[in-house]
């Protein structure tokens, strides 16, 4: 083609088509930014391009040490020591070099599209694993699946500037290169996985997973008798560099000496150094002495290790399993135990249907690349399958978790395509008997498709018609279904990222009668107002859901943010949302609380709002809090949640109740008020506020701004102070009304 | 009416108490320098004097005076002076601009006006107004004084309801204060409504008519007189206050492009808002929003050949604008991201792109000069900045720069701008004003030199930057970092370079078989099979020679890979033992190349051996049949051994094409 030796023209092939799969990935990323504009997205990214920010104005080392006093109020957030920096980092050193080499580019539009950025170099990681697995061609194919499979796009369209963004692709690389290491034995490749490994640890809290896999992985070799020195050589350099180096992150620190969840790992350590211990022995020693000296030391050291370890967690030095673990095993747990993080959805277990939303043709050929992975059972496919349980299973638990699964199923389905392709497509005939020239293996032929079905029709020519796998219609039979399924497939990748994943759930849009696109900002629209009309120290009470995005857009002190680490905290603004406006009064003075902001849908049917989360409020501040709150009281005697007529009178004295609905009536001018995500009419009943004054309510009603009243001079409560004042203006008022008639009556009479 | 009344009252008890405090202060300061000679002047008298005060506009007071002055002196006068209070001067006063004519219609002459002493007994700052000519005794001019004020006016009440109408009011002197005498002088008072709640009514005369009150005419006014004015009215426009307008533009030569930005940060100062925002309230009073002073949208006006037309602010893209472009202008109408009331801020960016055709001017004699024009400010029209910041980024390389001014700026400086692709960085001027009102979008001209070579700059240092890169990288592919060299992939390396001629004469050979094949074929089509021998005798000579290549290749490998590894070693046949077998008894790579290109040859040989016998079976049939008929037996066995040859030679050459593929992986 390019007049090349065909070996540098298909490499040259291999790096066009990878770099058009990158160019790919990026650019199918970027529907938001088109649709909307270059903007951060949904709530985590807020907070981690927030500290960004703090990184880049103020170097690396304040930012360790920065104490965040906008969030949890009166806590605050040492952020150097609770966070995964690695992203932040990350953009922060793309940033640093950009504007090094005189590219002034804004950390904003970094931030953007570091995601898209990091999928392009999945979709290489992804091309170089299964390349170890099988072949290019099926790396190529597991390239252009990773780049468009919906479940990893979920994560990382542009604006989604959040640690899975980056993370997926350490992860895929961090297991090539592990792959890469056992294979040749190799101490270099072993330290290069301990450095992504790094990496990884410093981006997401998922390296857990790399963690557990790669110590099982290599349980699982040893089991089956394939212990070798380059198993003992990759794993130990990793393992020792890559938990050093894991422990330089403030936010792990001695994690990896003392929790459960890095044990496996330093047990199989231990595990490969008897073993290797072992192997030196019977080396000097006969079989029959080998024999009693192998029990006796494989027992001690297993039952000294397992005590050791059973001490060391009753000792309290190793902390058992946290509550987010246990909630993997047991998907009733967090119900239970932890509402917080049951009430995040992307916390529930998985729906049958997303499995196939979010992989759709990959589902299906999922298994089949597993068993292909079973025929050839090299080491690596050993890695393969142990991945492909492990991360099904965890798929199943949390809808979450859905994203470390896509890159294994890509792995797979592209293993099972080429497989399929290859079966029938380089094999020319049956195998010619006739000739005796060494006759060429099969292996040599891979990858070049084209070429072989060309010779294929040329001897098809001369050779008398061939049957069964070899028969040109059974070939049509296999690439016609096989080019459709992967055109639908392409066409629903596109679909989905479209429709479902590139809303940046800041901005809203919707259709105006003429069709054209009318954006709903609402929720800008007031953080800016916050941001420019509220004193600078104002604490703002709020649901931890808009914590970050208050803090990052209106720069002003929280009370609770995203990051839940603090239950009783959130179950204390739980609990002032879901009393009556006397306790709560009480819960926001104790907090210095300012401004309160709620979300309400229902003037323009926006389903995500406060009155729809507010069963999770009540749930979570019942926890704590069970003398207070009752979440019985919420529920009419007939079971149901209700805003109407029938709600009960807690729900209607909630602070939230009223402040959601507070003159919402007068919209509809004496007409039936009625609350279009809920379909229920609000009684036209007027809402009296005495704790709090409406300050500000956006366009579309979606926030509402509350500011709290400052406490009554002479010590009465403030429903009391405020009727006491009523009254009496009313009465005034009524007499000099009344005063009024009778002179315009007096008047009329002249 | 009666707190209003009242505490304008004690207002002015309050100014009458200052009034007598500065009294003392100044008699004691003037009982100590005898006679301070800037105080009152007496080379010219203002004959007659018309001053207006226009308040139309709330964020910028206008006062416009119309001043007949006469030299009085024997000797003449050349200099006049105005006078300011000091505070007005250093916190409100934007613009003081003096127009010299010599009939009250004649044409124009504009006067310098500097900056002159301080009047530390009056606190008063006096400008010297420096005449076009020398006045003689009793001649007469006249003086249009143009002044712009901000800060001048303030809301009262300080707080009103969003339902209700903004008042304001404006405190101060019924009379012009002039170090001279006056012999007539009047005031006019504009207010934007005829609704005036109250002004005051002394010193006589005072009418009001509609939305204009008059002080005076008054005869005699003697120098720095002083009479209180007071005027309270309603305007429901919003005193908008800019506390800091940043204004950056690039100048793009290769794009004739001019990019501009501007930061605004807006406050609305006029009467704040007395309880909260409502919601409900607001759309239901929808109507009446002309009547209030929250501010909804804000008209912004851009050249009309404006592109790439931006509204942001920090948090992202406001989507509520509209852009219309009109023949002399492009309109931006934006809408903040909420409605702005008294006391709330609102902080914004736009920009746009605009062709440098109509700010750039090349020199026609010099071509490496341009004039560059731009107004120092625009866009948006009736407030006050209170600091302004103007930058502007010339191209790379331009030097020399010239500036003229329209008025003084508080700050020039020079600074360098690194943007995309820069080395040496762009020049950067900027500019620093405070106070700017509208009467400052006058254009800045900036003459610069940009030598055509500075155009080059920038591919030369990215072609630079990629021919380091690319060199680096062929640096980098031939350095060996290895600490123990590995035999075998020397080795490898080494054969690498045969590899490639050795894929060349491969195809040159299959190319020629080829060539051979359609020789036999277009003979055959042609009937002269006979010539075959002598048609293909050349072709043959090269296959021929081509295959001698091949094994002398294969040698020329074998050799160079033990000169290598053992250059010092002299005995060839130990050397080979060394390297055809390595310790595990597999052979070598070199060893195994060497047999594979010999199995190639040998694989070639016997193709072309085998299409030799098959063209010249069909050859002899050919013939045969020119002369007899062939009997059917023998011609269905000729038929039978051709097509055995043909698959062979299929066969053959698909291994071929494989072990070629085999010596170049």
């Amino acid at each position: 083609m390019l007049g090349l030796s065909p070996s540098s023209e298909s490499a040259w092939l291999r790096v066009t088509v990878l770099s058009l799969i990158a160019i790919l990935a990026f650019s199918t990323r970027l529907f938001s930014i088109l649709r909307f504009e270059s903007v951060i997205h949904e709530f985590d990214p807020w907070f981690n391009y927030r500290t960004t920010i703090e990184l880049v104005e103020n170097g690396y080392y304040n930012f360790v040490n920065w104490f965040d006093e906008l969030s949890w109020y009166p806590l605050g957030r040492v952020v150097g020591g609770t966070v995964y920096p690695g992203i932040m980092v990350t953009a922060g050193l793309i940033h640093k070099v950009l504007n090094w080499l005189n590219f002034p580019i804004h950390i904003r539009e970094v931030c953007v599209f570091l995601a898209p950025l990091f999928s392009a170099f999945t979709a290489v990681a992804a091309y170089l694993l299964t390349s170890e697995m099988k072949n290019t061609s099926a790396g190529l194919l597991a390239a252009a699946f990773i780049g468009i499979a919906p479940g990893y796009i979920s994560r990382s369209v542009a604006g989604s500037y959040d640690n899975e963004g980056i993370a997926i692709f350490l992860l895929v690389y961090t297991f090539y290169l592990w792959i890469k290491a056992v294979k040749m034995g190799s101490a270099f490749y072993g330290a290069m996985t301990a450095i992504f490994y790094f990496w990884m640890v410093s981006a997401w809290g998922g390296y857990v997973f790399i963690t557990n896999l790669i110590p099982l992985h290599v349980f699982a070799l040893i089991l089956m008798g394939r212990y070798s020195p380059r198993l003992y050589v990759s794993y130990s350099t990793f393992y020792i560099i890559g938990t050093i180096s894991s422990m330089l992150i403030p936010f792990v620190g001695f994690q990896p000496t003392r929790t459960s969840e890095h044990m496996a790992a330093l047990g199989i350590f231990g595990l490969l150094q008897i073993i290797a211990f072992v192997e030196l022995i019977r080396s000097h020693l006969s079989a029959n002495q080998f024999q009693i000296l192998f029990y006796g030391l494989i027992s001690g050291f297993f039952l000294l290790g397992l005590a050791g370890l059973v001490a060391l967690t009753v000792g309290g030095y190793i902390a058992p399993w946290t509550g987010r673990f246990y909630s993997l095993w047991d998907t009733g747990y967090a119900k239970i135990h932890i509402p917080i993080i049951a009430s995040v959805s992307e916390h529930q277990p998985t729906p049958w249907t997303s499995f196939f939303f979010d992989l759709q043709l990959l589902m299906v050929l999922f298994p089949a690349g597993i068993y292909f992975c079973f025929q050839e059972l090299r080491d690596e496919h050993v890695f393969v399958l142990l991945y492909a349980g492990t991360a099904s299973y965890f798929a199943g638990v949390m809808v979450r978790l859905m994203l470390t699964l896509t890159p294994i199923v890509c792995v797979a389905a592209a293993i099972a395509i080429t497989t399929g392709l290859e079966t029938f497509l380089t094999s020319t005939g049956p195998p010619p008997a006739a000739v005796a020239v060494s006759s060429p293996t099969l292996d040599e032929k891979k990858g070049k498709d084209a070429k072989a079905a060309k010779s294929v029709e040329k001897k098809q020519k001369n050779a008398p018609r061939v049957k069964g796998v070899w028969s040109w219609d059974a070939k049509l039979a296999l690439i016609v279904p096989i080019t459709i399924m992967l055109a639908q497939f392409a066409f629903h990748c596109t679909w989905v990222t479209s429709n479902a994943y590139s809303s940046p759930s800041i901005v809203l849009a919707s259709r105006k009668a003429d069709g054209s696109q009318h954006i709903i900002d609402d929720f800008r629209e007031a953080y800016y107002w916050l941001r420019q009309n509220t004193h600078e120290k104002a604490k703002i009470m709020s649901w931890w859901d808009y914590g970050y995005q208050i803090t990052g857009m209106s720069n002003r002190t929280v009370l609770v943010d995203n990051n839940t680490w603090n239950n009783t905290h959130i179950a204390t603004v739980g609990k002032a949302m879901s009393c009556s406006e006397d306790v709560s009064y009480e819960v926001m003075r104790k907090l210095d609380v300012d401004y309160v902001l709620v979300i309400f849908g229902g003037a323009i049917g926006y389903s995500g709002d406060d009155i729809n989360k507010f069963l999770w409020m009540i749930r979570i501040g019942e926890g704590v809090y069970p003398k207070d709150v009752t979440e019985r009281k919420f529920f009419t005697e007939r079971g149901e949640y209700k805003v109407d007529e029938q709600a009960t009178p807690t729900m209607k004295n909630s602070l939230m109740y009223k402040m959601s609905y507070y003159r919402f009536p007068e919209l509809f001018g004496g007409g039936p008020a009625h609350d279009s995500v809920r379909g229920a009419t609000i009684p036209n009943k007027p809402i009296k506020l005495t704790t709090v004054d409406e300050v500000y309510t956006t366009e579309n009603w979606i926030v509402r701004i509350y500011q709290v009243k400052k406490p009554d001079n002479i010590g009465r409560t403030m429903s009391a102070a405020s009727t006491f004042g009523k009254k009496r203006r009313r009465r005034v008022r009524k007499r000099t009304a009344a005063r009024r008639s009778t002179a315009g009556r007096r008047r009329r009479q002249d | 009416m009666l707190p209003h009344s009242r505490s304008t009252a004690m207002r002015l008890c309050l100014l009458t108490i200052l009034a007598i405090l500065s009294f003392t202060t100044a008699t004691t300061a003037s009982s100590a320098a005898a006679v301070d000679p800037t105080s009152v002047r007496e080379d010219f008298i203002n004959t007659n004097l018309h001053r207006i005060l226009d308040l139309t506009n709330p964020s910028i007071m206008r006062e416009h005076s119309t001043v007949v002055i006469k030299a009085v002196n024997d000797a003449g006068a050349k200099e006049y002076y105005l006078t300011v209070p000091a505070e007005i001067s250093e916190k409100s006063l934007a613009v003081l601009e003096v127009e010299v004519r010599q009939s009250k219609n004649g044409e124009g002459v504009k006067a310098v006006v500097m900056k002159d002493k301080y009047d530390a007994s009056r606190s008063a700052q006096l400008y010297k107004v420096k005449l076009p000519n020398h006045l003689k005794k009793d001649e007469v001019v006249y003086l249009i004084i143009n002044a712009a004020y901000t800060n001048a006016v303030k809301p009262f009440p300080k707080e009103v309801t969003m339902k209700s109408m903004q008042h304001l009011e404006y405190q101060g002197n019924a009379y012009l204060w002039s170090p001279y005498r006056s012999e007539r002088q009047k005031t006019t008072v504009r207010v934007p409504r005829d609704e005036v709640l109250r002004f005051t009514s002394q010193p006589e005369p005072v009418t009001k008519n509609g939305n204009v009150v008059t002080y005076g005419p008054y005869d005699n006014v003697e120098p720095y007189a002083s009479g209180f004015l007071h005027v309270h009215y309603a305007d429901p426009k919003a005193i908008l206050v800019v506390k800091s307008l940043e204004r950056k533009m690039e100048i793009s030569h290769l794009g004739g492009n001019l990019a501009v930005q501007e930061d605004y940060e807006l406050h609305h100062e006029g009467a704040k808002l007395k309880g909260h925002f409502s919601r409900v309230d607001y759309s239901f009073s929808q109507w009446n929003h002309h009547q209030t002073n929250v501010v909804k949208d804000l008209t912004i006006t851009l050249p009309p050949d404006a592109k790439h037309v931006f509204y942001r602010d920090t948090i992202g893209n406001v989507s509520t604008s509209n852009l219309r472009h009109e023949r002399q202008r492009s309109v931006l109408n934006i809408r903040p991201r909420y409605p702005v009331y008294g006391g709330w801020k609102y902080t914004w960016h736009h920009g746009y792109n605009v062709p440098t055709t109509s700010f750039l001017k090349r020199n026609t004699e010099h071509p490496s000069q341009f004039a560059f024009r731009i107004p120092f400010i625009g866009g948006l029209p009736n407030v006050t900045i209170t600091k302004a910041v103007v930058s502007i980024v010339f191209p790379e390389g331009a030097k020399n720069f010239k500036i003229r001014k329209p008025f003084d700026m508080d700050r020039v400086s020079e600074s360098t701008t690194y943007t995309y692709l820069d080395t040496t960085g762009r020049p950067t001027i900027t500019f620093e004003k405070h106070n700017v009102v509208d009467e400052h979008s006058q254009p800045l001209l900036i003459t610069y030199e940009l030598p055509a070579t500075s155009l080059l700059q920038k591919p030369f240092a990215v072609s630079l930057a990629f021919f380091a890169l690319f060199a680096l990288g062929a640096v980098y592919s031939r350095l060996d970092l290895s600490i123990t060299k590995d035999p075998k992939a020397e080795q490898e390396q080494l054969l690498q370079t045969y590899r490639s001629t050795v894929d060349k004469l491969a195809r040159a050979e299959t190319r020629l078989v080829n060539n051979l094949a359609s020789v036999f074929r277009s003979l055959k089509s042609e009937k002269r099979l006979a010539e075959y021998k002598d048609a293909t005798a050349d072709i043959e000579v090269k296959i021929k020679a081509g295959w001698a290549k091949l094994v002398d290749a294969a040698k020329q490998a074998e050799n160079a890979v033990l000169t290598t590894i053992h250059p010092a070693s002299s005995s060839p046949t130990t050397t080979t033992k060394a390297t055809t077998t390595t310790l595990n008894g597999s052979l070598s790579p070199a060893a195994t190349f060497a047999a594979q290109i010999r199995q190639l040859q040998r694989l070639q040989e016997q193709r072309l051996a085998k299409m030799r016998a098959m063209h010249e079976h069909i050859v002899r049939a050919t013939t045969a049949k020119s002369d007899a008929k062939l009997d059917p037996a023998a011609r269905k066995e000729l038929e039978s051994v051709v097509a055995n040859l043909d698959r062979e030679i299929e066969q053959l050459a698909e291994q071929i094409r494989v072990a070629g593929q085999k010596l170049v992986d």
